[in-house]
């Protein structure tokens, strides 16, 4: 078990399609203490997964360090280093069992048969899969396989484990199930794990600190709450699902903004104010200052899409996303008032990237690139 | 960059032998075709010896059996191969015995295939007794000459003979990895059998087809066993009257022998680039 | 696309016995004593020149050696450059990829007609010439290239990532390579392998130029006979040719299907 740092890690390819390199991590340091989940997310691209390969060694960084317990570990190869990553697909060793897949980290350090079969019992029972030992893994399901993968990288005892989306080739409710198990195991055995992913919700479940990496920047790391409630800019408010934004003014340490004003603590100018979907309230009102343009299903909530009337005034934004309970469900057309606690709005300098990342996932609605910009 | 060192390394011994036999082994040649042989007192680098066998009246009708033959061979390879491996494909068979036995051409050398078509097409051969017993002709001499032609027919049938399993092989692969469902998609959309095959299975079928041609092109224009055994005497296949100038007595003839070794290998080159343009457009379509 | 018509597999037979039917021909030719026009059928069988070629004073014995040795060790020797090199090229990037990729490719058109003659005159110099050992160096051209495409697509199929997983777990690269490559393109060098000792033993102006009439393998003895119209001996050969190169190929396809199935067996049970 150790304490992971990386420091100010840089890493670029050369792509052979364009001339230039392509910079696939830019000065990220992130710090995951002994024992922690760290969750790493970020939209679907090579960024994360370069990442996990540098922490572990298969990568060397241009820039940056990486310390297991304040520790430089770059010099260190491969097979010593003590990081072990899990990759998205178990990646199995075919010609091998189950138990001689386990205990192939052993046999590699010279073990004797004796320890290498006791330790795979082991870890067989850890992950409740004492029946298959003896099977290949072309014979066993994809859940049963990610159980391997992580019986496999916890039977060498390590001291940082590294998880590669590993559960994303899985059904939903595999994956649902999957996920507690490796949380409840990481609990028990305490062991320091940075995870990436592309689902913000499993991001938000699973992590004691989440980072939110785009485009090869970490924008953000804190506690799951922190990091949701109070985004440092849209691009990490968009990593949650579709954000509302609209014009704020701030004036004598007072914000207005299309849902009202309230104090607000901010220099005076302009701004660009965001609510979240579950921030806005709506009613029906034949004077309202919205229609409802769209509206989904979404199990335990509907989604509206509001179109405001006030988007004269200089708004700028052609559509609300509103999330609502299911009770008083709003027709097609129908006009609508929308309110908010204006002190829970998040203001963000004008200037700010409005656009969405180029994926955000969710496992309710489809929050998918919609162009929610005018 | 380290990659680039470590894929270096790991490509050395091959690199080794083909660096310095391959290459290394025409190096020798290309300089006697221009004359330099010093180990016969040659030094003299001259254009004369490229002069006269191009000059030569046996040059150019060499080199244009070998293209003819070569790409007659290789021609009908492609396309009756291509026909084998979809029968093999529709009757479903193609992988076992069927499958085994189309193979076994491959196993047998070009001069045990001459022998073969010896047997066969010679005047004397089965064909003609079949022919005899069948009423269509009443002696050898009713035989048209089919082996050491002028056409050069034996060696075409030689190289039909290995080509055709061959090409069948690659395109047998190619169909049967080829998603059945973009044959279903077309004759959804309404295509006949033929359009669907025209339209979608022969465009991805060209790279393999392509490049394949360009590979039994390529060997059978600088191959020596079948036209030496097989060939007529004149024109003798460029290859064949390579190696009849290298055997010569005289050492000073040799260089007459490495002009044609060159021309071949220039050729042969040229093919080569040709088949590795085609190879990528096969990765490419996979 | 399969059919139920009977137009195909009547004209798959017709394919198959044009094929076949000159092996099966060249089979009887090796037991005829005497097959005159026009009968379609030997007149008199003998098994004289099997005798002949199984008797003590043929050549047999040191043709057979010579060449089963020559081939099976340009194989090994072959396998053992073309594994490496197919990883190169099937798993890195590197300047000058494609030149090398086109040096692999062209000794399968280029003939040995190029290249031996040059290569004759360095043995020469190194005193190889005429050696078993040169002979067995000049077979590598042809070979290597089947064995390194052969296994390159080995490569690309099987990737980096299992190799990568054995590190992290705690292999040296030479754990990694032993405990998991290995086994898993196994399959695959027993494949190459079958076809690389054909190619091998098929050569007939390499070993010419480079054996300098000391080396005698069965395509030496083959090319003569069938040149001088032997029928019968040359019938006789050419059956041991293919004899000698179907039962290797048969061994290496069963080696395959062993590796394939069997799991590394120094391990916990």
């Amino acid at each position: 078990m150790a304490n992971l740092e990386l420091r100010n890690i840089s890493k670029s390819f050369s792509s052979k399609r364009r001339n230039a390199p392509e910079t696939v991590l830019s000065h990220v340091s992130l710090v995951v203490p002994d024992g922690k989940i760290f969750c790493l997310l970020g939209p679907s691209g090579i960024g994360k997964s370069t990442l996990l390969k540098i922490v572990c060694g298969l990568l060397v960084p241009e820039e940056g360090d990486v310390l297991f317990d304040g520790e430089s570990v770059l010099r260190v190869p491969v097979e010593r280093r003590g990081a072990v990553l899990v990759f998205q697909d178990a990646s199995l060793f075919p010609h091998l069992t189950v138990e001689e897949n386990i205990a192939f980290g052993l046999k590699m350090r010279g073990a004797s048969r004796g320890e290498q079969r006791q330790v795979a019992a082991e870890m067989l029972s850890l992950v409740e899969m004492e029946e298959c030992a003896r099977k290949l893994p072309g014979e066993i399901s994809g859940g049963q396989k990610q159980r391997v993968a992580l019986a496999r990288a916890l039977a060498v005892r390590p001291r940082i484990l590294l998880l590669d989306e590993p559960f994303s080739s899985l059904d939903a409710r595999l994956r649902r199930s999957m996920r507690a198990f490796m949380r409840a195991l990481q609990r028990k055995t305490g062991i320091t794990t940075l995870l990436v992913t592309h689902d913000w919700e499993e991001a938000l479940q699973d992590s004691d600190i989440l980072g939110l990496l785009f485009d090869g920047k970490l924008l953000q790391t804190g506690a799951p709450e922190d990091v949701f409630s109070n985004p440092v800019s849209p691009r990490a408010a968009d990593f949650f699902g579709v954000r509302n934004y609209f014009d704020v003014e701030v004036r004598d340490g007072t914000l207005s903004s299309p849902f009202g004003s309230a104090p607000a603590d901010a220099p005076d100018g302009r701004y660009l104010g965001m609510l979240r979907p579950d921030q806005i309230a709506l009613l029906p009102d034949a004077g309202g200052a919205g229609s409802v343009l769209s509206a989904e299903y979404g199990g335990e909530r509907i989604f509206y899409d509001i179109v405001p009337s006030f988007s004269a005034n200089g708004c700028g934004w052609s559509r609300f996303r509103v999330a609502a309970s299911l009770e008083g469900r709003l027709r097609e057309g129908e006009k609508v008032s929308m309110s908010a606690r204006c002190d829970t709005i998040r203001l963000f300098p004008a200037e700010s990237d409005r656009r969405e990342p180029r994926e955000t996932e969710s496992s309710y609605a489809r929050d998918t690139q919609s162009e929610v910009e005018v | 960059m380290k990659s680039a060192l470590r894929a270096y390394l790991l490509l050395t011994p091959a690199l080794l032998v083909l660096g310095a036999l391959f290459l290394g082994g025409f190096a020798p040649s290309f300089l006697q075709s221009f004359g330099y042989f010093p180990a016969v007192g040659m030094t003299e680098p001259t254009l004369s010896f490229y002069r006269e066998v191009f000059g030569g009246r046996e040059f150019l009708p060499s080199l244009l059996f070998s293209l003819r033959i070569a790409f007659l061979s290789s021609a009908g390879a492609v396309v009756f191969g291509a026909l084998l491996a979809l029968l093999l494909l529709r009757t479903g068979r193609g992988e076992k015995i069927e499958g085994a036995l189309a193979a076994i051409p491959v196993i047998v050398p070009h001069t045990v295939a001459v022998l073969l078509v010896l047997n066969l097409l010679a005047r004397t051969g089965l064909l003609a007794r079949l022919l005899f017993a069948s009423g269509f002709i009443s002696s050898p001499d009713g035989m048209p000459s089919l082996v050491f032609d002028r056409g050069g027919l034996g060696v075409i049938a030689v190289y039909l003979w290995k080509g055709i399993p061959f090409a069948a092989a690659v395109v047998y692969v190619v169909l049967r990895n080829m998603n059945t469902r973009l044959w279903e998609s077309a004759t959804v959309l309404g295509a006949s059998r033929f359009q669907a095959f025209r339209y979608v299975v022969l465009p991805l079928l060209l790279p393999s087809l392509s490049s394949t041609f360009v590979l039994l092109f390529g060997f059978s224009f600088g191959a020596f066993e079948a036209p030496f055994l097989i060939g007529p005497t004149f024109p003798r296949a460029l290859p064949v009257a390579a190696y009849s100038a290298y055997i010569h007595p005289d050492p000073t003839f040799r260089p007459y022998s490495m002009v044609m070794v060159v021309v071949i290998t220039f050729i042969a080159m040229l093919l080569v680039y040709l088949y590795s343009f085609f190879l990528a457009g096969e990765e490419r379509a996979s | 696309m399969k059919t139920h018509s009977p137009f195909a597999p009547l004209l798959l037979f017709a394919f198959l016995t044009l094929l076949l039917l000159p092996v099966l021909v060249l089979l009887i030719w090796s037991v005829a004593r005497s097959w005159p026009w026009p009968s379609l059928l030997p007149a008199a069988y003998s098994a004289a020149e099997w005798k002949s070629l199984f008797s003590a004073s043929s050549r047999l014995v040191p043709v057979l050696l010579q060449s089963v040795l020559l081939a099976g060790g340009v194989t090994l020797l072959s396998l053992a450059a073309s594994v490496p090199a197919a990883k190169a090229l099937g798993l890195l990037s590197f300047p000058g990829k494609s030149v090398v990729e086109m040096l692999v490719l062209a000794p399968v058109i280029v003939p040995p007609l190029s290249y031996a003659p040059g290569m004759h005159l360095l043995f020469l110099r190194l005193g190889i010439a005429d050696s078993f050992a040169g002979v067995l160096l000049a077979h590598l051209v042809p070979c290597l290239p089947y064995g390194i495409r052969i296994l390159t697509n080995v490569f690309r199929a099987l990737g980096d990532r299992l190799e990568m997983q054995a590190r992290v777990l705690g292999a040296s690269p030479a754990q990694a390579f032993l405990h998991v490559t290995l086994p898993l393109i196994a399959p695959g060098m027993a494949s190459a392998g079958g076809l690389l000792f054909i190619v091998s033993l098929s050569q007939y102006l390499l070993t010419f130029f480079l054996g300098g009439g000391r080396i005698v393998t069965l395509s030496m003895v083959l090319l003569p006979l069938v040149k001088d119209g032997e029928r019968a001996a040359a019938a006789v050969w050419s059956t041991l040719f293919i004899a000698v190169s179907l039962l290797f190929c048969l061994l290496m396809e069963r080696a395959a299907k062993r590796c394939a199935s069997s799991r590394d067996t120094f391990f916990l049970s």
